[in-house]
């Protein structure tokens, strides 16, 4: 053999072992967005229901969401969906203030006077429970929102804490309240004072109006935050380079439902394992009216014209309309149910569970999807 | 005739003659590399039918733009490096070769799915939603996976795991990374992946390209917590288990040269142990006891007003209790460790009592102290962190110590010279710290230090490298205020609660 012959050959085995080694993946030719090479498939990993299947193996198209659009969009979300939420909160705990101060001057309060401040309480949980919707920024920093609503309430801290603090205090002023335990402030504390007693003597008069005043300073604090810095707290000045903005959005209402399943109904309703806890507004006896105000509040986020024109805008409407039809059926299903939903047939409880679980399910694999951004972890339960 | 031109004349003819030769040698070359092509190619088509010749030209292509991007010729070495592990990995795929003799490998690559680039990995995260296109392959309706990261936060490889997954432990080398570097010393080294507790699992990768090596499944009437660590020698592996009989806390065993079989079981003296780490001491692992009682295949806690956590040093070699040590309130979880170089442990707390109390989240202990000591907070308000830190990261180097809490979605840096709060910064959904750079950097020069930092990882896709510097204003003044800012890299996926630097 001669020389060149041998080099050649040699040549040749390192020139093709190096074309070789550096062979781009096939699979590169199937995904533009990763050069991958493909080891195996998973072909173990199924999911047992019919409808998870379907879910999973329709490939869902994110739509295109322009940096404008997604800054009309969040300007849109703090304008008219945050702001009106505090401050509707805040204008009803003004008035709960108003009566309290008008009824209380002659303690005891009792009939008709007392059945208008309970009213004007449920009006303001309702409120509070639609602002929850938003479980970032000022309302929740330093858990403030305990100071708002202190639940879940498991040890049942909110009513020996009102009782002891009024009989301990029988001339509160709202001085003194400003530097108590959140376990006596807020809402749940005034639904103690207003609910677990048949009339308001003048310590629980007393009360009444230093924690809805209290609260109403609260509450005007977030909304005012909100206004001052809207734009940071939603990202919506990071719109050309991040969707940080609608990523924390969808997430924290996501994140409502999900509390609201878990917190609000399974653990009290001791659905999926050993009852904990105590429904929301469980002492006025009111858990439904607070279950359908955040339900109405995450529909009508859902279902929002200028969302819903996003979702639509690649000519698909199936995302918002399963959403919107989910929602409406989880809402016509709670309207059948008791005011106090620990009365309601267990079925019906369990359905209401399955109802919420098929709205997480839609916003985790077809809303969040497609807009384009991800599914937060569930950090809240303990690792 | 000059003697010069006689001289070109006689040259001539053995010039044509070694042209001749070289074009005859390149002729050949060039068959025969397009021949041995043509046969990898014919084979590779079988496996890939979207297989094209024009992928050797495109490898080709990509591996020259990497190699002219690279800095210096040891990161030009490693890329080279990586290509061929990238290619010996398509070869025994192609071919239907085994990865290695073990005869659970088969099982494994049913179960995974890797994809890999030939960059070297800095980092590796766990992931609690992978990208849907690729999730979409599998049908895997969780996305779990692993990925590695590399100094640019960058994804260079990914693998789908069948369950989520929790702490991510790299196996540590018994050779420096400069002598990595100037020997070229290739030294393979593993990471392994705990599933979220309560997992039965853990799996074991190579850090290079992601492929899984070994599926440990936990003994009988065990179960795992989610964390573990390596002897500093990357001999033995320690993980905390559950005894699901007595729901005593127990450390296993595993021999990283053994097929990570399990080779002895401590008590953790304690219930619940989660994070463990060892002491600098190479004899001493340090283990974090929750304190919190959890049955079989359950989150469910079963103690809370009764728990006792603690953070117990135990001898490494034998099991043998050191030192036990106690917080404050009997509601303050110990969950999350990290060792400074010191050997002052970095603890991170979750409380489980009212939300309302106000206790100490952030704790550090040294051998011998009686009780832990908190680092400081304005206005010891520490329910800015929302009773839950998530992960704890210490930089030896520059005394600094990086606290994540996804809850109140905001990452810290504590100055551990003064034990204060530097600044928090926020990051909604934010839980995985590391160190930013492994690599000291620091000259004689003060002003020459290289801005020190951590790398935050998010649920919502983000990789955040958070640098801390002295103001220069406040170095004019005489003082040594210091700032972080914030450099983040969008990735499209959740990050899950660990990374870990390689």
């Amino acid at each position: 053999m001669k020389i060149n012959h041998a080099l050649a050959m040699a040549l040749s085995a390192l020139s093709a072992g190096l074309l070789i080694s550096c062979v781009k993946p096939a699979d590169d030719n199937k995904s533009a967005e990763v050069d991958s090479q493909e080891v195996a498939k998973d072909n173990t990993a199924t999911d047992s229901s019919a409808e998870s299947s379907k879910e999973s193996t329709e490939q869902i198209v994110a739509v295109d969401i322009s940096p404008e659009t997604q800054k009309t969009y969040l300007t849109h979300v703090a304008e008219d969906i945050v702001l009106p939420a505090y401050a509707n909160a805040a204008k009803q705990s003004d008035l709960l203030n108003e009566l309290a101060q008008r009824h209380c001057q002659q303690a005891p309060v009792s009939g008709a006077e007392l059945q208008a401040l309970r009213a004007q309480w449920l009006v303001l949980a309702q409120a509070w429970s639609s602002a929850e919707m938003i479980n970032f920024g000022p309302a929740t920093a330093s858990m403030s929102n305990l100071y708002i609503n202190y639940y879940p309430d498991e040890r049942g801290l909110v009513h020996s804490g009102v009782s002891d603090l009024i009989a301990a205090n029988p001339t509160l002023t709202p001085e003194q309240f400003a530097g108590e335990s959140a376990i006596v402030q807020g809402v749940p504390g005034l639904e103690e004072a207003l609910f677990a007693n048949e009339s308001l003597n003048a310590g629980q008069c007393a009360y009444v109006i230093s924690a809805s005043g209290a609260l109403s300073t609260r509450l005007k604090d977030i909304e005012k935050n909100w206004q001052q810095n809207a734009t940071e707290l939603l990202a919506i000045d990071k719109s050309a380079e991040s969707d940080q903005g609608l990523n924390q959005w969808f997430n924290s209402l996501l994140s409502l439902v999900e509390t609201m399943k878990s917190n609000a109904i399974d653990q009290p309703l001791g659905l999926t394992g050993k009852a904990k806890g105590h429904l929301p507004a469980a002492t006025a006896g009111q858990s439904r009216a607070i279950i359908n105000a955040k339900l109405d509040a995450i529909n009508k986020a859902m279902t929002d014209p200028v969302l819903t024109a996003i979702l639509n805008s690649n000519d698909e409407s199936t995302v918002a309309n399963n959403l919107s039809t989910a929602l409406a059926e989880t809402t016509t299903l709670l309207a059948q149910m008791p005011e106090d939903l620990s009365a309601a047939d267990k079925d019906d409880q369990q359905a209401l569970y399955d109802h919420l679980t098929t709205v997480t399910r839609l916003i985790k694999r077809e809303l969040i999807p497609t807009l384009g951004i991800r599914v937060g972890f569930n950090s809240t339960d303990g690792d | 005739m000059s003697e010069d031109e006689r001289h070109d004349r006689s040259d001539e003819p053995k010039a044509s003659s070694i042209s001749r030769e070289l074009l005859t040698t390149s002729m050949l070359t060039a068959v025969g590399t397009a021949a041995l092509v043509g046969i990898h190619h014919h084979y590779r088509k079988q496996q890939h039918p979207d297989a094209s010749l024009q992928d050797y030209v495109a490898g080709m292509r990509a591996q020259l733009q990497a190699l002219q991007s690279g800095v210096g010729s040891t990161p030009n070495l490693k890329s080279f490096r990586y290509a061929c592990q990238q290619a010996a990995v398509t070869w025994q795929q192609a071919y239907h070769q085994a990865i290695d003799d073990e005869s659970n490998v088969l099982d494994l690559t049913a179960v995974h799915t890797t994809t890999m680039l030939a960059r070297p990995v800095r980092w590796v995260s766990g992931v609690a939603s992978m990208p849907k296109n690729n999730a979409s392959l599998n049908q895997n309706e969780h996305d779990f996976g692993v990925v590695g990261i590399d100094a640019d936060r960058q994804i260079v490889w990914q693998t789908t795991m069948p369950e989520r997954v929790h702490d991510i432990v790299v196996q540590p080398t018994n050779v420096s990374e400069s002598q990595v570097q100037d020997s070229n010393v290739d030294q393979r080294r593993d990471v392994v992946v705990m599933g979220r507790r309560p997992s039965e699992k853990f799996w074991v990768l190579d850090t290079s390209n992601g492929q899984v090596q070994h599926a440990i499944k936990a003994d009988l009437h065990r179960h795992f917590y989610g964390h573990a660590c390596y002897s500093l020698d990357g001999k033995l592996l320690y993980v905390t288990e559950n005894d699901t009989v007595s729901l005593a806390g127990k450390i296993g065993v595993y021999d990283a040269n053994n097929a990570y079989k399990k080779v002895a079981e401590f008590n953790s003296y304690g219930i619940g142990p989660h994070e463990l780490i060892m002491h600098p001491d190479s004899e001493t692992l340090v283990i974090a006891n929750g304190g919190i009682k959890t049955e079989q295949a359950s989150r469910e806690e079963l103690n809370l007003d009764t728990m006792r956590p603690s953070l117990v040093y135990l001898n490494r070699h034998d099991g043998a209790l050191l030192e036990q040590v106690t917080p404050e309130h009997n509601q303050m979880s110990i969950r999350h460790l990290a060792m400074h170089n010191d050997g002052t442990v970095m603890i991170g707390i979750q409380f489980q009592g009212e939300k309302h109390i106000n206790v100490p989240l952030v704790l550090t202990h040294q051998r011998g102290d009686v009780s832990f000591a908190p680092l400081t907070m304005p206005n010891n308000q520490w329910q800015r962190f929302h009773q839950y830190i998530a992960s704890v990261a210490v930089d030896s180097d520059r005394n600094l110590l990086c606290v994540t809490t996804p809850i109140s979605g905001c990452a810290a840096i504590y100055d551990l010279h003064t034990r204060e709060l530097i600044d928090d910064v926020s990051l909604p959904d934010c839980a995985g710290a590391s160190v930013l750079s492994s690599n000291s950097a620091i000259t004689n020069n003060v002003d020459d230090i290289k801005p020190s930092g951590f790398i935050i990882s998010d649920g919502q896709g983000q990789l955040t490298a958070l640098r801390v510097s002295v103001l220069p204003d406040s170095k004019l003044n005489g003082k040594d205020d210091k700032h972080i800012s914030t450099d983040s890299q969008l990735h499209r996926m959740s990050f899950d609660n660990h990374l870990q630097a390689l």
